[in-house]
């Protein structure tokens, strides 16, 4: 009776020192931004123009996954009851990110100034400050199936005028810990104020 | 490793073994032989480009250096087998090995061949692991009679089942940033590494390490006094490949060209082709 309990606390630890899942790490790619008038749905096209109150930057953030190995420390870990939720971990941390016009915006931003403080990011329905939106690429998702946790689109909004009808281009940087940057660059379009 | 399992194949075979051993049977012959072997495990065939470079189909695109390269290795296996020949000398031998299997792995990465032009940056890498593991065979053949009471030649296929006993990974893959002559660090690959009984990803809980290989053995059998006054004696060769099974040595580069745009995948994939060189003695 004694070796049958021993045998069955030892199952029972067996599941309480469960190992986790598969956790899966993901890594941004090269992001993609186009210009869309939000009047109309519209994509801006090269040399197309657009109202500033309707401009929108469209930013689609791919990424990779990675499968981590789950280690396995007991038989009872095969156990589908005793499993952890496997996670989505980010594999490198974004650490600031840029919203760069090409060309003089206004008084305050001449071209090549970054203008993100002045800007609002938009990701469904919620508007995030850039230090929100920075936290979100860089949080993962409990879920392992789940990747709509995953940051992976918004819209940037700019909030301060242009200072008159103007050529412009923006390019859009996101630099990271370990001192690598990667971007992507607007087409040439005329902004209207 | 998988404790259990080897152990219920273990007893299995030694069973197999020692029954072998204690029939005396008027219908054919029975043989037990410790084997030692050494193994070339030939690597040439296992790199290779699953996806060529956008814009280009397989085949077409232009040739690229490769970031990978193998060298084929030298390992050393030690087992024991049973053997049976029938009366009409149909032959069906089981048994199991130990084996060690080294591997190595080369990466040789030039920035100025991977979208960098211009760039000097080099970034060079061995990869290497000592596979052990454990290998139950089955064999069934033919013996023929070369010299009457003296010499018999075996022909034989059959299968393996590999289960490796250790294994590595680097959890799912480590991110290589370089300074290709820019001023910052730019991503240029992630490589993801799997050796023996751990995936390169996702090793599932419920998955047991194992591999399943074709095998064909050619050996010849000297009778006992041609060689050793009182024991049969055998030298052979074997072949074998992988045929089913995912815990082979595996690794996986993604390439990354300037703004982290896809450049193409390499893989080492250890198909464990191998020739062998074996010896036997009869107990």
């Amino acid at each position: 009776m004694r070796k049958a309990f021993i045998i069955l606390l030892l199952f029972i630890l067996g599941i309480g020192c469960s190992t986790r899942s598969n956790d899966r790490k993901y890594i941004y790619m090269q992001p993609d931004i186009r210009v869309t008038n939000a009047y109309d749905i519209r994509l801006v096209n090269e040399n197309d123009s657009v109202l500033y109150s309707n401009m929108q930057i469209e930013v689609k953030m791919p990424y990779n996954t990675y499968t981590v190995s789950a280690p396995k420390l007991w038989p009872s870990n095969a156990a589908y009851a005793s499993h952890k939720e496997g996670r989505m971990i980010p594999m490198e941390k974004i650490t600031n990110i840029k919203v760069i016009p090409l060309f003089d915006y206004n008084a305050n931003y001449p071209k090549g100034k970054d203008i993100s403080d002045s800007c609002a990011f938009i990701e469904g329905k919620s508007s995030n400050s850039k230090k929100n939106i920075i936290s979100r690429f860089n949080t993962g998702s409990d879920d392992y199936y789940y990747t709509a946790n995953i940051l992976s689109s918004m819209n940037i909004v700019i909030k301060t005028s242009p200072a008159g009808k103007q050529t412009q281009q923006f390019a859009f940087v996101i630099e990271t810990s370990n001192q690598s940057s990667y971007s992507d660059t607007t087409v040439v379009f005329t902004l209207k104020p | 490793m998988n404790c259990k399992a080897i152990a219920l194949y273990t007893a299995c075979a030694l069973v197999m073994v020692f029954n072998a051993s204690a029939q005396k049977s008027n219908s054919g012959s029975n043989h037990i032989y410790i084997n030692a072997a050494v193994d070339y495990h030939i690597n040439n065939w296992d790199v290779n480009n699953t996806d060529p470079e956008d814009g280009y189909g397989p085949g077409d695109g232009p040739i690229q250096d490769g970031l990978l390269r193998v060298k084929n290795n030298a390992g050393a296996r030690l087992g024991v087998q049973y053997l049976r020949i029938s009366k009409n000398r149909m032959l069906f031998s089981a048994g199991f090995d130990f084996k060690v299997v080294p591997q190595s792995v080369q990466l040789i990465y030039k920035a100025s061949e991977n979208g960098y032009a211009g760039s000097t940056y080099e970034y060079n890498k061995n990869y290497s692991f000592n596979n052990f593991a454990i290998d139950f065979k089955g064999n069934v053949g033919y013996s023929i009679n070369i010299v009457p009471h003296k010499g018999k030649l075996d022909i034989g296929m059959g299968f393996i089942f590999d289960i490796p006993l250790n294994g590595e990974d680097n959890s799912g893959g480590e991110v290589v940033y370089a300074n290709t002559g820019s001023s910052k660090q730019d991503l240029i690959m992630v490589e993801q590494v799997g050796w023996g009984s751990r995936k390169y990803q996702g090793n599932t809980e419920n998955n047991f390490p194992l591999n399943f290989l074709g095998n064909v053995q050619i050996a010849y059998r000297f009778a006992p006094g041609t060689i050793f006054n009182d024991r049969g004696f055998k030298i052979g060769v074997d072949f074998s490949s992988i045929l089913l099974g995912n815990y082979n040595n595996n690794i996986y580069i993604n390439a990354y060209t300037a703004n982290r745009a896809n450049r193409f995948t390499q893989s080492f994939k250890d198909e464990m082709t191998s020739v062998s060189f074996v010896l036997g003695i009869e107990l």
